[in-house]
């Protein structure tokens, strides 16, 4: 008999192989877990850079304007200027500096400028003696309540001895320049003290002056004429203002008001040959106007204006969801509506009506399948079966247009409107809409401010007493077709991009999963049940209605809410059928009119360039999910007091 | 007809029963059943719908004189923007090959299932075969909860987060790319894959469990040996159904994938979907009934719809034919 | 609603071409109660079976052979043998409860008095409201236990609600239940426990009135106490309904019943007196059986 040594080796290989699939189970469960929390964390933070449930204070960006840590040298006089502010309008900013170093004072102003939707201006502030300062800004607005107010940032002022300020001579000199040289032609210089200021002054043969033209500073104390300015002083119709020889001076102005001259600089050109000289420099991209800071804002708004207001266009802080809120709302009660009953219906029959015809169940058997397969179809298809059958129905009835109204509509008014001759508006009643204006040569009832009356007509206003004109218009007068409000009823076929026949795309979306759903409830439901109740001489829908459906009902519920969470949250159907239009819409006014909803505007906002609306998509994802915590905890809460019930 | 006990104790209800008729309720049974039917021929009515809806339109595209079969099937660009008119004469650039919003589609499906396969096959295991208890109630929820995350919100994901702090400093990637939209759409579908594969293999039975463990197995070895190939079948399954989502997955590209459709197998730069593109046509201005773009709207809509649902079908057939049935 | 005996054509076609008795085993049994013609016995009669087949799984499978039987008003009859002898079949045909069997098929004669049970034409609704049943595990509805007796006559009667409340009160009285249950008439039937939901069940069951009970092996799911309750109350019931049990025990047939039939495989093989049936069973293969020898 053979008797087979345990291999160690291969057993602890296979320990070790099934640890080490645990751990990377684990680490799986780990990843999917933390991909949820770094998810909602996202959102949250995403969210709070928007919304603040009190005043708070914002961050404070700088661009790269400020050096690596912070604070700046070199700067006495700081120069300050707000980015991309958005908020109200006549806004002001001011900005305060104290010395960090003295924790208990107030912050001294020392500048202040006015914001329009682009930011402020560039503004010099008061000069500040060397030391360390903390520097932030508030801003206030047009009736100078404090709006916001943000962290501040550290400075330190600490002048530096200037170098000399120097032309940079390679680059330029006595010389004909051709076209390709003169685009690279650059005037700069170095030798600059960090945070002063340079100009250039030109003056040419004849005396004539042109500047001057401040220069970009870069970091090393080099300093350059911007391309297009030069450009634009000198240079009129590809020509050259000035003519010979131009004299360039540069001086530099610190910030405390201190001038340095520049050699000046001879610039000789030759235009003999017809050649413009042209003498553009680069502009350098990297060139970073250090005395600057720059503030990026956008002003926070507050939870309740979140809720209660509509969305504004470029407006994020004074945008919100209402009418998303509102819309959302009614899409899910027309979607309930409608697939709520066809669902459970269909549940109902395909469980507790299954025929015994072969012929008959092979049908059952299709339209079952076909049942699982339209979960699977992606809701963008359902958008575009909406979009044909609800919006355009088909093509079968002739839309409304322009200029001329649906053909199948209820629930609206036409009237003809007229100015009477003595300027009163009154309304003739319309027959027939299509005609679009009608001539009045005979007297016809109208309606005014006062009431039905008759209209007279009349050949000339001349001779007429006011209350006569106020109710006559000239022979042959036109009236044109006005048309009342839509009542809230207002109905027309086709349906048109409304929310009416959004709500029945996503009633499509749903009903394969209500119908599933419902149907697993009804399954659960025991035979016996079922047995007892026709044993007692129910009909089979007597049973279901009295014995099946009861017992049913909790997990169709549940399934219900689940399916509506799902209608919710979708936006892609809806898009198409009522386009992403998120401005300039409340809440709808009839059924046949658009409407927003909460993931379109999330979409929306997402997508917007201002990042003031990014934070708004943040906070709007947040209500979302809110709301569908809210439907899973009733769907919850309905299945365990129905468990409980039963047992 | 009947003769009723002669006993004196019958209640008055008994001695004489009214009787509801029956005529009456069985007319109102058809009308029910009839009813009822009738419900059960939405859900068809509605696949009608989508199938003729999507042909009749996409007959309309191309047969229209400036569409080629060929060219649509083989590889091209996809452009309809230049419709220029002038003096009557029409400058048409169209190119209508569909393979740019295809690879799109393959992309960043492609990306979704590297992350969705393994992930929710895994967790699917994990939950089965090997989490404690505790593990299980805290992992089970957040797979529900993750499944019912709207796509807005993870279309919002990958173009705030994923793409500007996980993917851009990497270098090299466009703000638009496929990667972070199928990431996001990798999210969505692995708590599908995962409670799909999870029933599977929760079906098979445990006597076979029990009969490796029996013959000295390791978990692993039970777990990769025998639980999963039997439940394989609605393994893979799981896949395609997941694969179809992934195809048909809207809101996420339309947020992070960009609108460029880009024939490239480069995964950082943009590559706008077939879904992407249905979503942006119906949102630009002057797409009306009738025009080109709108008809192009619809047989790309048809393409989509056929390979979602064969997809569907398919993997519905596969967990039929190759179920293993535990009595 | 008339519910139409569910047979394909093909059945059909199959029954129309089978003579009356070509290859059908008979029913051996000399003890089988002849058909009498006279007026008395017919007027005794609750329940007539002449020449009854069934088959199930589109005749597949036949579960009763040529089954000839009667059952007197206000006796008790049990109906006994082993498992799938046919014995429950027979009592589900008797209210047309195979009729949601899909494949399931019968031929011959059931009448009650001069409905014809089995006939196309036949009303089920008002078949069943004229035989009630009770079934071998107690399938109470998850209502109140006054919504369960009352589900009947809610069904069938035009009753009010002071009426409905009488209505209630006696069937609960009648089956034993009423002083257990008076004060919580609205709490939930599962409460109960098992005996108490059989008798629930038969209280539900006559609330409506038939004439004849069907019971399928009523107590088989009860612990012995309960048990000898609700054979003590089927003889109670036994003077205003016929009732027909389908049993597995055999103590409990000796016990209860007055008239015993044994099936075997499908067939009638001795139907007669319980006494005679237990004591003096003419047929070798019921001696073996009601002795213990096989079942």
């Amino acid at each position: 008999m053979r008797t087979y040594q345990a291999d160690k080796n291969k057993q602890r290989n296979r320990w070790l192989t099934d640890q080490i699939f645990q751990m990377m189970c684990v680490i799986v469960a780990s990843i999917v877990v933390v991909s949820l929390v770094v998810l909602i964390s996202t959102i949250f933070s995403g969210a709070y850079n928007g919304i603040t449930f009190a005043k708070s204070v914002p961050l404070l960006e700088n661009d790269a304007g400020i050096s690596d840590d912070d604070s700046i040298t070199n700067v006495n006089r700081p120069l300050y200027r707000i980015l991309d502010f958005t908020g109200p309008a006549k806004s002001n900013s001011a900005i305060y500096a104290k010395k960090t170093s003295e924790s208990e004072a107030e912050g001294k102003q020392i500048g202040s400028s006015t914001l329009n939707n682009d930011g402020g201006g560039e503004v010099k502030c008061d000069a500040l003696e060397e030391g360390i300062y903390d520097v932030w800004f508030v801003i206030f607005d047009a009736d100078g309540n404090e709006l916001q107010r943000s962290k501040s940032v550290q400075l330190t002022i600490d002048r530096q001895s200037p170098t000399g300020l120097q032309f940079d001579e390679s680059t330029l000199g006595d010389r004909e320049l051709n076209q390709a040289e003169l685009d690279e032609f650059v005037i700069g210089g170095s030798g600059i003290e960090q945070t002063s200021r340079v100009e250039l002054n030109l003056t040419d043969e004849f005396g004539n002056s042109v500047g001057p033209l401040a220069a970009r500073i870069k970091k090393d104390g080099k300093w350059r004429i911007a391309k297009t300015s030069l450009r634009n002083l000198l240079i009129e119709n590809g020509e050259l203002k000035a003519n010979g020889k131009i004299k360039l001076k540069a001086v530099q102005t610190d910030l405390a008001g201190n001038k340095q001259d520049a050699v000046a600089l001879i610039l000789d050109v030759n235009r003999e040959n017809g050649k413009p000289a042209d003498l553009v420099t680069e502009f350098d991209d990297d060139l970073v106007n250090l005395s600057v800071l720059d503030f990026d804002v956008s002003p926070p708004t507050n939870f309740k204006t979140f809720l209660t207001s509509y969305h504004h266009d470029n407006a994020p802080e004074v945008s919100g969801i209402r009418a998303a809120i509102i819309g959302s709302v009614l899409l899910c009660l027309v979607c309930a509506a409608f697939t709520i009953p066809i669902g459970i219906g269909t549940a109902i029959f395909m469980e507790d009506f299954k025929p015994k015809n072969a012929v008959l169940r092979f049908v059952h058997s299709v339209i079952q399948l076909n049942i699982n397969n339209l979960a699977g179809v992606p809701s963008i298809v359902y958008g575009i079966l909406g979009v044909t059958a609800f919006v355009y129905m088909f093509s079968l009835f002739p839309p409304a247009k322009a200029n001329e109204p649906a053909k199948y509509e209820f629930g609206t008014n036409y009237y003809y409107q007229v100015n009477t001759l003595g300027g009163k508006i009154v309304q003739i009643p319309c027959t027939d809409k299509y005609q679009t204006t009608i001539q009045i040569n005979e007297p016809i009832e109208a309606t005014g401010s006062n009431g039905k009356f008759e209209l007279q007509v009349v050949q000339s206003r001349v001779g007429l007493s006011d209350a006569q004109k106020a109710v006559s218009v000239k022979q042959g007068k036109k009236a044109s077709i006005v048309t009342s409000e839509h009542y809230w009823f207002y109905f027309s076929l086709p349906f048109g991009k409304g929310f009416l026949a959004a709500g029945l795309t996503l009633g499509l979306v749903v009903l394969p999963i209500i119908i599933i759903s419902s149907q697993e409830a009804i399954r659960a439901v025991p035979d016996s049940l079922r047995e007892a109740s026709a044993g007692m001489g129910a009909t089979r829908w007597q049973t279901v209605r009295h014995v099946v459906l009861p017992s049913a009902t909790p997990g169709i519920m549940t399934g219900t809410i689940l399916s509506l969470s799902r209608a919710i949250g979708e936006a892609a159907p809806v898009l198409a059928v009522m386009g992403g239009i998120i401005s300039n819409v409340g809440g709808p006014s009839n059924l046949m009119d658009n409407c927003t909803a909460l993931p379109i505007v999330i979409y929306k906002w997402a997508k917007d360039a201002s990042r003031g609306f990014h934070s708004l998509s943040a906070s709007a994802i947040i209500v979302l999910l809110l709301l569908l915590l809210l439907m899973n905890s009733v769907a919850i809460v309905i299945r365990y007091r129905a468990e409980r019930k039963n047992k | 007809m009947s003769s009723l006990p002669l006993d004196s104790d019958l209640p008055d209800s008994l001695k004489n029963r009214k009787f509801k008729s029956t005529q009456r309720g069985k007319f109102y049974e058809n009308l029910v059943v009839a009813g009822l039917g009738f419900c059960a021929l939405i859900s068809i009515g509605t696949t009608i719908g989508i199938i003729y809806v999507l042909i009749s339109e996409s007959f309309s595209f191309f047969f229209d004189k400036n569409i080629s079969l060929a060219e649509y099937f083989s590889p091209g660009d996809w452009e309809f923007g230049r419709l220029k008119l002038e003096d009557g004469e029409s400058d048409i650039q169209i190119r209508h090959s569909i393979w740019p919003l295809l690879s799109g589609t393959l992309r960043i499906t492609f990306v979704a299932m590297v992350i969705a396969m393994p992930l929710g096959l895994i967790s699917a295991v994990y939950l089965s075969e090997y989490a404690p208890r505790r593990v299980r109630a805290i992992l089970k929820p957040i797979l529900e909860i993750l499944a019912g995350i709207p796509t807005v919100v993870l279309g919002y994901f990958a173009l705030r987060f994923i793409s500007p702090y996980l993917l851009v400093p990497l270098g090299g990637f466009d703000s638009f790319n496929a990667t972070s939209a199928g990431i996001a759409v990798g999210i969505l579908c692995i708590p599908l894959i995962s409670s799909l594969a999870e029933d599977s293999l929760q079906a098979v039975p445990k006597g076979l469990r029990e009969a490796a463990f029996g013959l000295g197995g390791t978990r692993f070895d039970v777990t990769v040996k025998v639980v999963i190939p039997a439940a394989i079948s609605g393994i893979v399954s799981a896949f395609l159904l997941a694969f179809a989502r992934a195809v048909g997955e809207t809101m996420v590209v339309a947020l992070a994938a960009g609108t460029n459709p880009v024939m490239t197998a480069d995964l950082r730069r943009p590559s706008q979907t077939m879904t992407g593109y249905i979503v942006e046509t119906f949102q630009s201005e002057g797409v009306v009934p009738d025009t080109l773009p709108y008809s192009s709207l619809y047989a790309v809509a048809f393409t989509l719809f056929l390979l979602t649902f064969s997809i569907t079908l398919f993997g519905q057939y596969i967990r039929k034919r190759y179920q293993e049935s535990y009595e | 609603m008339s519910n139409e005996i569910q047979q394909s054509s093909e059945i059909d076609t199959a029954l129309e071409n089978l003579p009356a008795d070509a290859n059908l085993p008979t029913t051996h049994s000399s003890s089988a109660v002849p058909m009498e013609a006279s007026e008395e016995a017919s007027s005794r009669t609750a329940i007539n079976i002449q020449n009854l087949d069934s088959w199930y799984n589109n005749l597949d499978f036949q579960a009763l052979h040529d089954v000839c039987l009667r059952f007197e008003k206000n006796h008790v009859s049990a109906l006994i043998g082993p498992s799938g002898c046919g014995k429950s079949t027979l009592l589900r045909w008797i209210n047309r409860m195979n009729d949601v069997v899909a494949g399931a098929s019968v031929r011959g004669t059931l009448q009650m008095g001069d409905l014809d049970i089995l006939a196309a034409t036949t009303d089920v609704v008002d078949l069943r409201r004229r035989i009630g049943i009770v079934f071998q595990k107690p399938n109470p509805f998850p209502k109140s236990i006054y919504d369960n007796v009352a589900f009947g006559p809610r069904l069938h009667f035009n009753i009010g609600k002071e009426e409905l409340d009488e209505l209630v009160e006696w069937s609960l009285k009648k089956s034993a239940l009423w002083g257990e249950v008076k004060d919580r008439l609205k709490k939930s039937a599962l409460g109960l426990s098992g005996g108490q939901q059989q008798r629930l069940c038969i209280a539900r069951a006559i609330a409506v009135g038939p004439e004849v009970l069907l019971m399928d092996e009523p107590c088989s799911a009860l612990d012995p106490a309960s048990t000898a309750r609700i054979e003590d109350l089927i003889y109670e019931l036994k003077e205003q309904y016929t009732i027909v049990m389908v049993t597995h025990n055999m103590q409990q047939a000796s016990r209860c019943s007055d008239q015993t039939a044994f099936f075997f495989e499908g067939k009638l093989v001795e139907v007669g007196d319980t006494t005679d049936v237990f004591r003096n069973p003419k047929e070798q293969r019921t001696e073996d059986y009601v002795t213990g020898k096989f079942g």
